[in-house]
């Protein structure tokens, strides 16, 4: 999972044994670790939607689309 | 007889979980690839009257009612009761404190302002000097990445004909990956600053960064890291071998500032508790402190009151109380520690020389004050920018105002001594905050 901190290009956030490293406005944390999860949300960070890639019509031999 | 050489040093570091195993293995701080970063060593001049103390292991059962239980039967060892094991008195240094502030505060948030040092992605092996050099003080941000392995290898920082700095790098694809920071500044617009590889590297690219300095500011969180403490040259702790309290946490910091003491302007003592130590071989002190940081018994300190610029204080002391606390468990390996009830607290007493009545009206009428303290260093981390450190107290409230009298030679002042308790104000999240300015990315 990544959080997205909109003020916070670099540096660093820590509270207790958690620490979130930002890069370049981001921060990797894991799916499980959910003192990470509170601590990026707390701080303002957004979590990263990973968007589906557009789905691409083709047409087919009948002249219709899918 | 000769007498063996007498040595003693501390290190401490953040634990990555409380009292995690193998507490000795770790390496500095800036090693961020090889066993370092957030959780690696930092050295930390103590004075050397202050030892941590181990407690007695055993227990005394009782076996006769009414007896005393020390006579009747013979002691066993049983659980380390984690207690006190002493109290270090140290010089405030700029970096080298960092990790006392995390285990009191608990909260960080760390921003570095970029630096102009620059060196694209290059072969690893072949490191030997910058794209764009520093052109004021900055520390330098090694990244190295793809390599597989290497070999005794280290990053040499050269400037002037001279190695100011050697980087040690690990050994296998997991520990030579990773970022890697210089503990000292480098401004290369007089002598450009290059580097040279020692050992065998054998694959993996590196790019090189700066940064002129970073804004730490420390709040108060709901939990607070562990310490590992090693505490060198104990003849306890056998030859080559240093003590490692593992699961230190500090339940008070107490901090002296005397505009009078020519000794140090600001002294911190940190009481520790912890778990019995470990032995182990000692690592290599290397005087950190000497080498990268400057004395700081040049801090200046300046006052404000609401605002504005407070004169009337000769000294303060204040004690930066966490209130965190290891309890004693039954036996085996259970964690000692329990959920914080208490409420984080600075207190403390300022010695002044009144200007007016102002002082004591505030104590009588109850108010509270916001009292903002700088340390500022001589030192530049960067070009202008000093090692600074502002403690802010924003709702400071006064009491008992003590009268005295102050003599220097011949001549009396009128004085006043008040102790004083901070409020917790919800946008500093806290009753206090500390926002340091120095050399510390991570």
């Amino acid at each position: 999972m990544r959080y997205r901190f909109k003020d916070k290009e670099s540096g660093q956030i820590a509270e207790g044994y958690t620490v979130l490293q930002i890069v370049n406005f981001e921060c990797e944390v894991a799916n499980d670790d959910t003192e990470a999860i509170l601590l990026a949300e707390k701080s303002g960070g957004e979590l990263v939607v990973e968007k589906a890639p557009a789905k691409v019509l083709k047409e087919t031999t009948d002249g219709g689309t899918k | 007889m000769a007498s063996s050489t007498f040595g003693e040093f501390i290190k401490l570091r953040s634990e990555s979980s409380y009292n995690a195993a193998a507490p000795q293995t770790a390496s500095d701080w800036n090693i961020g690839g090889n066993g370092g970063g957030a959780n690696g060593w930092f050295e930390l001049p103590v004075l050397k009257t202050a030892e941590a103390q181990p407690k007695s292991p055993l227990i005394y059962p009782m076996t006769k009612s009414g007896q005393r239980h020390m006579n009747v039967a013979l002691p066993v060892a049983g659980s380390n009761p984690p207690e006190q094991i002493g109290s270090y008195e140290f010089p405030i240094y700029p970096v080298l404190c960092d990790r006392i502030w995390r285990a009191a505060f608990g909260t960080v948030n760390r921003t570095p302002t970029a630096g102009v040092a620059a060196q694209a992605s290059t072969a690893f092996a072949s490191l030997a000097t910058l794209t764009t050099q520093p052109a004021t003080l900055e520390v330098l941000v090694f990244t190295i990445a793809s390599s597989t392995a290497a070999s005794s290898a280290v990053i040499n920082i050269i400037q002037n004909g001279v190695t100011a700095e050697t980087i040690t790098i690990g050994t296998n694809a997991g520990t030579v990956n990773g970022v890697y920071y210089s503990k000292g500044g480098y401004d290369g617009s007089v002598n450009a600053v290059t580097f040279s590889i020692a050992g065998t590297v054998t694959s993996g690219a590196v790019t090189v960064s700066g940064i002129k300095y970073s804004t730490n500011v420390f709040t108060v969180g709901n939990t607070t890291p562990s310490l590992v403490i090693e505490q060198g040259g104990r003849v306890e702790a056998d030859s080559g071998n240093s003590e490692y309290f593992a699961g230190c946490v500090i339940p008070a910091i107490t901090l002296n500032y005397a505009r009078t003491d020519q000794q140090g302007l600001l002294m911190g003592a940190a009481t520790i508790l912890g778990q019995k130590p470990s032995n182990a071989t000692a690592t290599t002190f290397a005087n950190d402190a000497a080498k990268y940081y400057r004395p700081f018994a040049a801090w200046t300190a300046s006052l404000t009151l609401d605002g504005a610029a407070w004169y009337e204080v000769q000294a303060m002391q204040i004690t930066i109380s966490p209130r965190t606390g290891l309890y004693e468990v039954s036996s085996g390996s259970q964690s000692p520690y329990g959920k914080i009830e208490g409420e984080f607290g600075i207190e403390g007493e300022i010695t002044l020389l009144p200007a007016d009545n102002s002082r004591f009206a505030d104590y009588q009428g109850a108010t509270v004050r916001d009292v903002n303290l700088t340390f500022t260093s001589p030192y530049m981390v960067n070009a202008s920018t000093p090692f600074s450190m502002l403690l802010e107290i924003p709702q400071m409230t006064f009491s008992d105002y003590t009268r005295t009298q102050v003599a220097v030679q011949e001549a009396v002042a009128q004085g006043a001594t008040i102790p004083f308790v901070g409020i917790f104000k919800s946008d500093h999240s806290g009753a206090g905050r500390l926002t340091t300015v120095d050399r510390l990315p991570i």
